[in-house]
């Protein structure tokens, strides 16, 4: 392997057999592995460990809708449970537009009747997007709105993500 | 010996933990000599046990184990297929034992355990052909439907004994396995009758309600290693790495006893999930 002198991320999401109703149907999960990547790349700071690699794995034991947001923010919290240096935390959340409704956080029958989905994947604190997903059909006001709604989903996750982990750093330090 | 030496000299002048990774094999010994493991435990003692059943919501039957640390999560998703005809009266069991990456550190998506295939295959001996499962109960209509069901065993936490834990999950997931409803439609196809529709039924079901499996003799193990002459069970990860490690039938009086705890634990996990 070349020296390399920042450090480098790998990442890999893969489905259980029993995760989707049908058995097997792994769905996507090609394409997951690079977006994950793609939106946690921007947050860790991998000028800290030159030479090393970090490898996330993430294993769906159960799909039941808007999994890459989960993944993703799940992805995020690990990395600050492992202690690599990163900007910020990483909160991730989706959105479904049905008809003339924006649907936050779809379950899979919702998906699975969608016209276009958005999906934003933010460092709350710092108030930068790292990653935005679009697909379907919107019109420009429905995706402002859209996008309003994850963002303010979002901060309430970042709260709740770092809540979580001073919860467990002080309940081991006991 | 010269390496025995050094680490004896040694140990009186360097950290528990440095001294843990350097002469691991000594470090185990100094604890055995004792008679004690190096998380604390007599030799023949095994890990902290526990069960939960109904882990994945949406397939038939589902557990996770945890042996210690070793967690091992198994789910079955039943389907239905045209029996052989050979035994038109029978269904049919599939076992898929995985070792994801998440697992171990050892194990990356390029280059899978050494001990999955390994466990896999006894897995499949070992559930098959104890006959815990009478496959004529999986049969729906005799010669032209019958369950086929998929058992997959996903290892979330690899640190020893993982035979152990796997049988546990899938015995669990074998006895907290429901067979759902199923009818036959107009091509004379059985379909899966779901919740939903469950009261308007054309025709009528082939089986009336959701029934579990009768399990017959349910199998347990234990994993013990052997290492000069002290027998240690339910070993971790890392005892199973410097330590030879044999399956011994040996130690029933050590299997007697942990069958009991077992089975304790099996019928615990059952009835909390009945009382719901």
């Amino acid at each position: 392997m070349m020296y390399s002198d920042v450090g480098r991320l790998n990442c890999n999401v893969s489905y259980t057999n029993f995760a989707t109703p049908v058995r097997g149907q792994g769905s996507d999960n090609k394409e997951f592995s690079s977006i994950l990547h793609k939106a946690l790349e921007g947050a860790i700071i991998l000028d800290s460990f030159p030479k090393t690699t970090v490898d996330v794995f993430a294993l769906v034991l159960e799909s039941g809708g808007s999994d890459l947001p989960v993944v993703i923010s799940c992805a995020s919290l690990a990395l600050a449970d492992a202690g690599i240096m990163m900007y910020d935390l990483v909160a991730s959340v989706s959105v479904s537009c049905l008809g003339k409704n924006l649907v936050i956080d779809p379950i899979s029958e919702e998906e699975s009747y969608q016209d276009g989905s958005l999906m934003i994947t933010c460092m709350p604190s710092r108030n930068e997007i790292t990653q935005l997903t679009i697909t379907g059909e919107w019109s420009t006001p429905k995706i402002h709105e859209a996008m309003e709604l994850c963002l303010d989903a979002c901060s309430k996750l970042g709260k709740i993500m770092r809540s979580c982990l001073k919860e467990t750093a002080s309940a081991s330090q006991e | 010996m010269g390496s025995t030496n050094t680490s004896g000299d040694l140990s009186s002048e360097m950290e528990v933990d440095a001294f843990r990774r350097l002469f691991p094999l000594h470090f185990h010994e100094r604890h055995l000599l004792e008679s004690i493991r190096t998380d604390a435990r007599p030799l023949g003692k095994a890990r902290d046990t526990s069960l939960a059943l109904g882990a994945v919501a949406s397939a038939n039957g589902s557990a996770l184990a945890k042996i210690g640390c070793t967690t091992m999560l198994a789910a079955i998703k039943m389907e239905v297929m045209t029996p052989t005809t050979e035994s038109p009266d029978e269904g049919c069991i599939v076992i898929d034992f995985h070792m994801p990456p998440i697992c171990s550190p050892i194990v990356r998506p390029g280059r899978p355990a050494e001990a999955a295939p390994v466990v896999s295959k006894q897995l499949s001996d070992t559930i098959l052909s104890s006959g815990m499962i009478d496959l004529k109960e999986l049969s729906l209509v005799s010669g032209k439907a019958a369950w086929m069901a998929y058992l997959d065993i996903y290892c979330l936490d690899a640190d020893g004994a993982l035979f152990d834990a796997a049988l546990l999950s899938a015995v669990a997931a074998f006895s907290h396995l429901e067979i759902p409803v199923v009818s036959l439609n107009d091509d004379g196809r059985v379909v899966v009758v779901s919740d939903e529709d469950g009261g308007k039924l054309d025709k009528e079901a082939v089986n009336k309600e959701k029934r579990k499996l009768k399990l017959s003799s349910v199998s347990f193990s234990l994993t013990c290693i052997l290492h000069k002459n002290y027998i240690l069970a339910d070993p971790t990860a890392e005892e199973e790495s410097i330590m030879e490690t044999l399956m011994t039938v040996d130690c029933v009086a050590l299997t007697r006893q942990r069958v009991k705890e077992l089975q304790k634990i099996l019928n615990e996990a059952i009835s909390d999930m009945e009382v719901d």
